[in-house]
């Protein structure tokens, strides 16, 4: 799958081109959001990578035209603006993260990967670690078994997987977990974790717990 | 406090300024009314003593060429309507010998002007009898017979009692007056002066309701003319101050952009070399300087930010209802992974029973932690701790920061808190900008940070404590909750 990089600095864009690609992704890059809004017309892209600054039609205005036109792709926004505000208003018109500059070229791409993740960035299977996702089947694959949850259970490591290697707080799992009008007892999700954990036995992808804080799947031989 | 005992009060000003002259008036004509009608009131006293005067004079005849006088009792009797007056007489003959009444009346003095009230000839006068002061009408009254004439003098005295009492009478009539007349215009006065005044005060109500950082025009219905250049001029002010502070913030939103912008141009290029060119160390190293570069112009945005928000903040606009525990979750999440890096035992607890709901700036407040966090794990040796406490109360909650690094000296703890603060010469690793930032977010929020010792003595506890915002109607309670 094709991302596309929405970036007015034409340096910083190049770099960005030259590492990214170093990453294995394959991308495109425009100047400006109107030339961005064509070629999202004439393909589809897995996931947009998009510059808030934009000359003529502004960052923001891009993201909702984007939307209004049905692209669903993942949007990550980039800004050098750290107001909340400018946060808040492009998490409403549709965008999915948020990176501030200057960011790490490994946090950029971890970020990129959990976007392609969770929506499977048009890949039936997403991997980390010995752990696999099968979008078709909607079912998660462990060292390419299918592993057996329950309900709960899958929506723990979903979570867990979408956010992999970063830690997710309780209040997030909580909030991915269970719906408003459950029944929410807040160590019930220990429950649920500590069974899941119990499933992935002793593989290589383990979830962490993180004493107070939450929890965190991790693959123990480095790389994702 | 003392400053505004010291500053004059306009009411106060004008109703002293009203006050005092209309006091010397009211003096000054309770004294001279007190005056004509003391006069008058004399006159009236001398003409009931003339007539008296007149009454005995009538009587007057000739006896055997003897001038006689026959005083009838009613003549006395005439003004003699108080028992505490008394009255004497003396009748001589025009050749001045002694006729009638009591003889050893004291003579009229030589200097006595003759009164131009009555067509009469009488002389009134003051003097002493038998140690009283006496009031005396001494009338020339014509007698003639057949064979003598002359002028016989009648002199009627009354003891000054009735006249005292009079005047007392008088004078308590005058002043009681005038104090009712002085007391209603004092009322009147006051509510006068409290009516004028009456859009000073709406003024300062104004001003009063209003938040202290607002730069918006101030805006007060129904003022009068006086008064509407001061504001117009304060609105002139405030409206200059306002693009003072939009220009600011402008270049400060212009400068982070710019500043961000190079900053991730050349982190990014560092990246790729540390990537391409593994075996090089120079590259890391490189790619730490800017990193350290980033932290700081983040910092110093971060500080300019506050600076140019915080009064913004304490408007409300920007500020959210946030549950501070799920904050320093969030945070702490962040920096797990740099704690686990420097073998750390990372940890957060916090009551779940209980919500630590905060007013704030999210982004502020995650900068505020991320502050307390970055110093927490950079100064605790590697096998140490950092604890993360969050305590809800019912009007502050407390967010506890434990380390095992060295800690700070309490003497040294205030000025940590100061702007490129270095406190342990080159081993501190940070830009001395964390604190500054943490104490002005904290304050910016109403709440206020404290550096203590360590739990058991050791390390540095950082203790926040922002106002607990108020309940929401109490609709958390009618949600489904954990129990």
């Amino acid at each position: 799958m094709r991302l596309l990089l929405i970036e007015d600095h034409q340096e910083l864009a190049a770099w960005m081109v030259k590492s990214l690609r170093t990453d294995g992704f394959d991308l495109d890059h425009v100047l400006d959001g109107e030339t961005a809004l064509t070629m999202l017309q004439e393909q589809p892209y897995g996931l947009i990578l998009l510059d808030l600054s934009l000359p003529g039609i502004d960052g923001l205005e891009v993201l909702r035209l984007a939307r209004a036109r049905g692209v669903g792709a993942p949007i990550l926004i980039l800004t050098a603006r750290t107001e909340v505000a400018d946060r808040i208003k492009g998490l409403d018109l549709g965008a999915d993260d948020y990176i501030a500059k200057p960011f790490d070229l490994g946090e950029l791409s971890a970020r990129i990967k959990a976007q392609l993740r969770r929506t499977h960035g048009g890949q039936p299977v997403t991997r980390f670690g010995d752990l696999a996702f099968d979008s078709v089947e909607r079912i998660f694959l462990l060292r390419d078994e299918p592993l057996m949850l329950s309900r709960r259970e899958h929506a723990v490591l979903e979570a867990l997987f979408i956010r992999a290697g970063r830690v997710v707080t309780r209040e997030s799992l909580l909030g991915r977990v269970f719906s408003l009008d459950d029944e929410v007892n807040p160590e019930a999700i220990e429950l649920y974790v500590s069974r899941v954990r119990k499933k992935l036995r002793d593989g290589r992808t383990t979830i962490t717990a993180v004493r107070g804080i939450g929890y965190l799947l991790e693959s123990n031989h480095g790389g994702d | 406090m003392a400053a505004t005992e010291r500053r004059h009060s306009l009411r106060r000003r004008l109703l002293w300024r009203l006050t005092i002259p209309l006091v010397a008036v009211g003096i000054f004509t309770a004294f001279t009314s007190y005056r004509t009608a003391l006069s008058e009131a004399n006159q009236a006293h001398d003409r009931t003593l003339l007539a008296s005067a007149r009454a005995i004079a009538e009587r007057l005849d000739y006896r055997n060429d003897r001038l006689v006088v026959d005083v009838p009792y009613v003549a006395l009797d005439t003004f003699q309507v108080d028992i505490r007056g008394r009255i004497f007489y003396r009748v001589r003959d025009p050749a001045g010998r002694f006729v009638s009444g009591d003889r050893d009346l004291p003579p009229m003095p030589k200097d006595v002007p003759r009164s131009d009230h009555y067509p009469a000839l009488v002389h009134f006068y003051n003097t002493d009898y038998l140690g009283t002061p006496l009031r005396v009408a001494a009338l020339w009254q014509p007698v003639a017979n057949a064979r003598d004439g002359g002028i016989a003098l009648v002199e009627v005295g009354e003891t000054l009692e009735m006249r005292d009492d009079m005047a007392m009478r008088l004078l308590a009539t005058t002043l009681w007056q005038q104090a009712l007349l002085i007391a209603a215009s004092l009322a009147l006065i006051a509510l006068a002066v409290h009516v004028a005044l009456r859009p000073l005060k709406n003024i300062e109500a104004t001003l009063r309701a209003r938040d202290t950082a607002s730069l918006d025009p101030i805006d007060v219905p129904e003022l009068p003319r006086e008064i509407h250049p001061l504001l117009a001029s304060l609105n002139s002010y405030l409206d200059s101050l306002r693009g003072m502070v939009s220009r600011q913030s402008q270049f400060l939103d212009d400068a982070s952009h710019q500043l961000r912008t190079a900053l991730a141009l050349v982190r990014t290029q560092a990246d790729h070399a540390v990537r391409t060119y593994q075996a090089k160390p120079e590259w890391r190293e490189i790619r730490d300087a800017i990193d350290r570069t980033i932290r700081l112009t983040n910092q110093l945005l971060a500080l300019a930010r506050t600076d140019a928000k915080s009064p913004h903040s304490a408007q409300g606009a920007a500020l959210q209802r946030l549950d501070l525990t799920a904050l320093c979750r969030a945070v702490s999440a962040e920096w797990y992974l740099a704690a686990r890096d420097r073998q750390l035992d990372f940890g957060l607890s916090a009551s779940d029973q209980m919500h630590a709901y905060v007013n704030g700036d999210e982004s502020m407040l995650r900068e505020m932690l991320a502050n307390v966090l970055d110093n927490a794990v950079q100064y605790s040796p590697a096998g140490g701790r950092v604890e993360v406490t969050v305590m809800a109360g019912a009007t502050t909650h407390r967010v506890l920061v434990d380390d095992s690094g060295p800690g700070i000296a309490p003497a040294m703890r205030t000025k940590a808190f100061e702007r490129f603060a270095r406190l342990g010469g080159s081993r501190s690793p940070g830009s001395g900008l964390g604190l500054a930032i943490v104490r002005q977010i904290c304050e910016a929020h109403g709440g206020r940070v404290l550096l203590e010792d360590g739990p058991d003595g050791r390390g540095l506890r950082v203790r926040i404590e922002l106002p607990a915002a108020s309940a929401p109607g109490r609709v958390s309670g009618s949600l489904p909750d954990s129990r």
